[in-house]
Order: C-alpha cells, then structure tokens, then sequence
C-alpha cells in the first residue's frame, strides 16, 4: 500500500460542526477520563475547609508561604517517583539521594556565586548518577526495582555519612532568598511547584519520552515488541526520578541550611504516599503529576493543620499511614473489577 | 506465483528437549494470503518468531525479496515492514488507540512536543481505511476484542507494513467481524501486501487462502494452492483423521424434569432471560460478541450482580451470589480466559486440578498429598491429559491440554451443571475432538451442559438446543439438528425475521 492511501483525506468525513450533544459526550469522556484527578482535587479541597474550620491559624496569609515551603521538596521528589513508577518501577533511594545532595552542596559551597552555582551542580549529579545505577542495574540483571533501590538507598545514606563535614557543614546564607523569598509578590515555592508540575506534565503528555514511560508501565514486553527499547526509557526513567530527588534535595539545601546527613529520611515513604494518594498505579501505565500535586498538598496540610492544633509529631506518622490504606483500598476496588 | 517476499529455506530450530522445527522451507509472495495449518505444537509459533526476528534458526537460511537476510532483533523484521500481530495482542491498555497505532512513530510539532490534533488525525485516517469507528482518543482498555484486533491491524497499516503474519486473529471475532477482517484482509492484499494467515479455523482457512501450507510436528508436510484443497483433505494432512468424527453422535436425553431452570433473570446487560436444562442435555448460546453470553454463562457462577428473576437447581431456587455458592448448588464455570480464570499458571498440573478440591483432601488442616495425586492421576488418564507428569507446570502445556486440565479440576467430584464458554478456544483439531467427546462423555452421565460459544459449527455439532442473543434477550431457540449458520447469524445480527420462518 502507498503512503499516498494511507493519508488520503478523502477517506474521513470532513471536521463537522461540534453539537451541543457532542460537547457533553465529550465532556463525560474527559470526566470519565480524568475521574482520579477530580476526585483526589475535591479531597484536597475537602481537607483545606475542614483545616480551616478547625484552625484559625490555618486561614492567616502568613501560613500559605509556609505550606509552599514545606511541600515544595516533596514535589519535586514526588514528580521523580510518579515518573518512575508510570513505568511499573519504584525508587527507593530517594531520601538518601536527598540527603547525600545536601551534604554535599553544603560541603562545596562557598558564599559566591561561582561557588554557589558549582555547587547546585555538583549536586544534581548526586541524583544523576544515582539514577543511573539504579537503572543501569534494574536493566543489565533485570532485577525488581524495588531491591535495586533498596540496596542504592543504603550505599548512598552510608555516602552522605562518609561526606558529612564534621562540625556539620552549612549552606551560606546567601543561597536561600533564589528558593524561599518572594517573586513579583508569590512566594517561590509556589512557583517551583507550579513550574515543576508544569514541566513535567507537558512532558509526559507532549513528548514521546513521556509518552513512552507510560507504554513501558502499560506493557513492557508490548513496548519492546513495537521495536523500542525499553532499558533505555527505564534508564531515563531512573536519572530523572534521580534529578529530581536531587532538586528536592537543593530546595532543602537552600531551606534548612545545614548538611545534615539524615535530612532526607521520610521522603521515599512520602514520596510514595503521596504518588498512591493521587491512584498513580503501583502496576504503572496510568497516572499523572496533577494528582500528585494534590496529593502532596492533601499530605502538607495535614501535618500543618496537626502542628497547627498541637497534635503530636508522633501521631502524624499514624495519620499518614492511614491516609496511605485508604487511598490504595479506595484505588484497589476499582483496578480488581 | 511471483518472485517470493519473504522465503525461508530449510529453516531447523531445536530447544531444549524439543526440536521444534526441522528443515522448513515456507514463502510468500506479495498479494499473497498464505496459510500455514497445523496442530498446536506443530511449530508455527516458532517458524512465525523466526520469520519476525524474535527467535534465530539453527540451521537454514531467510531470504527477504531474495536477498538472504539475518533477523536478529524484531526491531530488524519491523524495518524491512514484516509485522507480527500476535493472538495475545500487543497493545498497550493505558494508552489512547491513537498512541497505540502511531507507538514511536507520534506525530510531532516543530518543536518536538507531540501533536495530538495530528495523532487523532492519522488514526483516524488509518481506522477508516479499516472501515471502522473506534475513537482514536479511547483506551485500548475500553475496546472490545474484535475492536482490539482491528486497533493491531491499524498498527501495521500505520507502519507500511509489506508482510503481516497473522496468529489466530479470528479466534476472538464472532462471524461478522471476522467477515469483515476478511475484507480488510482483501484490501491489505490488493495493495500489495503479503499476509501469512495461521488458524485453527479452517473454513476460514479455505475462504481466505491462496496457499495452504500444513506443518506436523515441526516438519512440513505440504503446500498446496488452496482451491486444490478441501478440508476433510487438510485435516487429514493435519492429523491423520477424519472430519465427521470431530464431533460426537448426539444422543437426545431420556429426562422430563429440567436440571436447571433460569426463569426471568435481569442484571445491567441482561433482560429477562428464561430457560431450562434437562440432565444429559447440551444447551449452546449463540450471539455476537457482547449481547450478554457471557454475562448470562457468569450469572450461572455467582460473578455478575443480578436485579431479578430466578435459578433453580433440581427445582430447588437457588441464591447465587459468589461462586463458593454456584459451586455449592453444583454449577461449574470452565471461563473462556483460562490464564486468567481457569488455571494458576505458576502451580503444576497436580495442584490445579486439587485446588477446587482442597476441602475434599484435607484431613484437620493438612493436604492429603495421597488423595490429591491419586485424583489428579485419575484426571489425566480419564481426561488424556497429555503431560510428562503430574507436577508439569501447567504454562508448559499445550492449549488442548490446559483446557483439559480445567476440566479435569471440576470432574473429580462432577458437578450437577457444567457451563463452558469458548470451551475449544486456542486449541487444535486433535485437543478438539478429545474435549467434545469429553463434553458428549459428561451429559451422557446426566450432567447438564450450557456452552457459550463463537464458534457456530461447533454450536451446531455439539448442542441439543441453541439460544440465539441480541441485546441481552434470547432471540431465537434452535433444534441443534435444524439450525445452521446462516440462520443462526441471520438472528444473531437483529435481522427481523419471525421465528416461524427460520
């Protein structure tokens, strides 16, 4: 058969007119379509009058900057792991890679610009690299992702002890305003986050990369057999699930200032959580960096509404935990029909 | 015949144990339906891998448009255009159908981002020329089988594919759809295409082919141009046996009180289906895909949620709401996806056939390892179930054999009915007969029978009576001995014809 028969134009009707009947249709697709998003966005909505209703200091303007800054890390990390596990991975090495890029950047770092900028980049090749191996060893062994990444977490905590500077190295107060102040009067947090999200959603929806993390975790063998090359789009997978644990890990930097080797434990399991929370498969193929988002802020406000009210430290790891059963009891029941 | 596309000359392959092929030669020509024929593990699935590049020869040599060529990746057989759709499709289930026709060949604007306007479009223009309407921007989880198997063709269209080796792609199609695979078929070829079309179906076989080729354990037997041929004479080349004996005398049972009697059963696809079975009685339902068969043969088993009417077991009303129930009341499903449903693929042959029957073998807590194999050896001698030895894993065994193991699993303490759907799906002549005649075996012990089928003939040769489907309602009831293919179709497809002049 000719190219030339195979986009003749004549053999579709052409573009007719949208009707009113046709616009619901579509309307109903997209709902349907998208029904995880909506669903987990009035949660977050939920969550945020309940917190009001409860904590007046929820409300004050003072506390939105706050939440920006506490959420904005677990973002960027939480875009690193929804991009790993559309592909049916995990990673678990996250929080190390977290910790291992602040000890790091805070043991480079020196109070000019040079110096600043070296530094960030010194330490997004921490994640990098780190992504690297994990893929490259998921791939070369054809091991679960889940070992792989637990053997990673371990070698990279025990590197970011091995670096620590002793007294304890610190970020200079020069570096932080560039991530925690204000632009044109919006905290840049939020921008990260917004910007974060952005990039990322546009990435896997417009680019064939992106597309393809989502063919892998739909059917790897499918995807292979369509004449792609599945260890590559894992391994692209892995190193930027890497760079952005590693720019979760530069937020921080600039936010706590201190090279504290342990500064990243938390974020593989929130990472995780939040990932769940928004119905990204545990299996792969579906899901998208929106329902992480709410799912990160569902999880921020929480803990913010707890601190809030003073309930304590302690209780909101039982709160995360719960929040974690239903949301996969709630993802589970539909995945089984 | 033309200078051949795609030639494969004295082609062996052995693997470990088996020597699956032994000194094959095959070609196609453009503009050529070739059929390749045979029993399961006759070596077509290896011969089809070699020729797409997923596995390599041991010896011989492939020669594409008579170059001699090596295949070593699938990647390699893609670029020269030979495309494999494979009977358990290759598609991706989270992504769009668009996505899945244009997989690694998106359409893209100029700045790199994936232009999904453009992407609908080319689907869209590909789909038609398949004369279908699936929506390019549905999943491929929301389309049916047929619709899915048209979404693979698209597949190799959008990839300019020159040879499409086709593995069983009508075993899931009903016979309109598969008519209209035919057309597609027809037009593939008069634009040049070569197809190499491999079914079990052989009525098919015969109505598409240009060629005939029928392999036998892994040797060829013949290639004969098909209108040479007749299908008592290519299952004769397939398994030495012939065709009036595939399927068994039917004997009318001698019973007057129904079995089971399903009186007025509504659920979201069904509506008002009455009906009853006599002990030792075949009962087939007929219907295009997705006029409630299934549902109905699921409903028997406790797994679709029902809103009216009633199941009588023996006369006594019955409440099946799980299958712990149905199998309770004596009602057993053999599911037409017997990965999914019938077998525990990772468990050998003994511990599938025992696992319905655990409770029967466990004395305060602990299997009695004696009574599950003494009952798992009387199954695969009863059933002839063709395995080295009861602790075969049973993803090693063929499909006949698999579909016996599953029946085998109900028949150590046989149940009162027996529904079946596609109970010969992927399975060859040979498994084929062995199961009706099981099936034949089964009523003949005063089992009721329900059989869900697509395939019509079989329908025709097995069944004492057959419903015909439309819309979740029984449209028409046939005599097995009166009904034919034709008429049963003529119903099944919602031509309004009253019943009296079928």
């Amino acid at each position: 058969m000719s190219k030339n028969e195979m986009t003749a134009p004549s053999t579709v009707p052409a573009t007719m007119p949208v009707t009113t009947s046709q616009a619901n249709a579509r309307l109903r697709a997209f709902i349907k379509r998208n029904r995880n998003t909506i669903l987990i966005w009035i949660v977050l909505l939920i969550t945020m009058i309940v917190s009001a209703l409860v904590s007046e200091s929820f409300t004050n303007p003072r506390n939105f900057p706050n939440i920006m800054r506490q959420s904005a890390a677990l973002m960027l990390v939480g875009i690193g792991q929804t991009l790993i596990m559309l592909t049916g991975g995990i990673d678990l090495s996250v929080g190390s890679t977290v910790s291992l890029t602040v000890v790091i950047m805070a043991a480079l770092m020196k109070p000019t610009p040079e110096s600043m900028i070296a530094s960030l980049i010194a330490g997004l090749f921490v994640g990098l690299f780190v992504g690297f191996v994990n893929g490259t060893i998921v791939n070369r062994f054809k091991l679960a992702p889940f070992m792989v990444t637990l053997a990673t977490l371990s070698i990279v905590q025990g590197l970011a002890l091995q670096f620590r500077q002793n007294p304890q190295a610190t970020i200079p107060r020069e570096f932080s305003p560039f991530f925690i102040d204000e632009f044109l009067g919006i905290p840049i947090p939020f921008l990260i986050i917004l910007g974060s999200t952005l990039i990322a959603w546009i990435g896997l929806r417009y680019t064939r990369l992106g597309r393809h993390f989502y063919a892998v975790g739909s059917n790897e063998m499918a995807t292979r057999l369509s004449g792609m090359s599945t260890d590559r789009i894992k391994l692209l997978a892995f190193m930027l699930c890497g760079l952005m644990a590693s720019l979760g890990g530069v937020f921080i930097a600039a936010r706590s200032r201190a090279g504290d080797p342990f500064i990243g434990e938390g974020f593989a399991f929130d990472s995780i959580t939040v990932t769940i929370l928004g119905g990204t498969s545990l299996l792969g193929g579906s899901g998208s960096v929106w329902v992480t988002l709410a799912g990160v802020w569902i999880l921020t406000i929480l803990s913010n509404v707890l601190n809030l009210t003073g309930v304590p430290a302690n209780y909101q790891f039982v709160v995360k935990g719960v929040l974690l059963v239903i949301a996969v009891m709630a993802y589970g029941r539909r995945r089984t029909r | 015949m033309s200078t051949p596309l795609f030639r494969v000359e004295n082609i062996s392959k052995a693997f470990p144990g088996v020597k699956a092929l032994s000194n094959v030669s095959f070609d196609v020509a453009a503009q050529e339906v070739h059929a390749l024929v045979g029993e399961n593990g006759a070596g077509k699935s290896t011969l089809m891998k070699i020729m797409s590049g997923v596995y390599q020869p041991d010896e011989g040599q492939l020669f594409w448009q008579d170059q001699p060529v090596i295949l070593r990746t699938p990647q390699d057989a893609q670029t020269r255009g030979i495309r494999i759709i494979y009977q358990e499709f290759n598609l991706l289930p989270d992504l769009t159908v668009a996505e899945n026709i244009l997989l690694n060949r998106e359409s893209r604007n100029r700045w790199g981002l994936i232009d999904w306007t453009a992407m609908t479009r080319r689907a869209e223009q590909v789909l038609a020329l398949l004369k279908t309407d699936i929506a390019p921007t549905l999943l491929v989880s929301e389309l049916s089988v047929a619709q899915q198997q048209l979404v693979e063709i698209a597949k190799s269209l959008a990839e300019d594919a020159r040879l499409i080796i086709m593995d069983e792609p009508t075993a899931a199609l009903n016979a309109l759809e598969v008519a209209h695979l035919f057309e597609v078929i027809a037009q593939l070829k008069a634009n040049g295409a070569g197809i190499i079309f491999i079914s079990h179906r052989l009525e098919e076989v015969l109505q598409i082919s240009d060629r005939i080729t029928v392999l036998k354990d892994g040797c060829l037997v013949a290639t004969h141009p098909t209108h040479e041929q007749s299908k008592a004479r290519i299952v004769t080349l397939m398994v030495g046996r012939d065709l009036k004996d595939i399927f068994p005398v039917k004997t009318l049972p001698a019973a007057t009180t129904p079995l089971l009697d399903v009186h007025g059963l509504e659920s979201n696809v069904l509506r008002g289906i009455s009906f009853q079975v006599m002990p030792g009685e075949i009962v087939g339902f007929a219907g295009l895909e997705g006029q409630g068969q299934r549902e109905l043969a699921r409903s028997l088993f406790g797994l679709e949620v029902v809103r009216g009417g009633t199941i009588a077991i023996d006369g006594r009303t019955m409440r099946i709401g799980s299958p712990q129930q149905a199998i309770r009341a004596g009602i057993a499903l053999v599911s037409d996806d017997r990965k999914r449903d019938g077998l525990a693929l990772k468990l050998n042959v003994r511990e599938n056939i025992a696992l319905p029957n655990l409770p029967m073998f466990t004395r305060m807590g602990f299997v009695s390892t004696k009574s599950e194999r003494s009952s798992a050896q009387r199954m695969i001698d009863a059933l002839a179930i063709r395995t080295p030895h009861m602790e075969q894993s049973v993803r090693l065994l063929s499909g006949g054999n698999q579909q016996k193991t599953v029946l085998g699993k109900w028949m150590v303490h046989p149940p009162r009915l027996m529904v079946i759907i596609e109970p010969t799906r992927g399975v060859d002549v040979g498994a084929k007969m062995e199961i009706y005649h099981l099936i034949d075996q089964m009523a003949h012990d005063g089992m009721g029978i329900v059989i869900v089928s697509s395939e019509l003939l079989e329908l025709i040769g097995m069944c004492h009576r057959i419903f015909v489907m439309h819309r979740g309602m029984i449209a028409a009831e046939f005599a097995g001995d009166q009904a034919t293919e034709e008429s049963i179709m003529h119903v099944a497809t919602g031509a309004d014809v009253p019943l009296a002049s079928v």
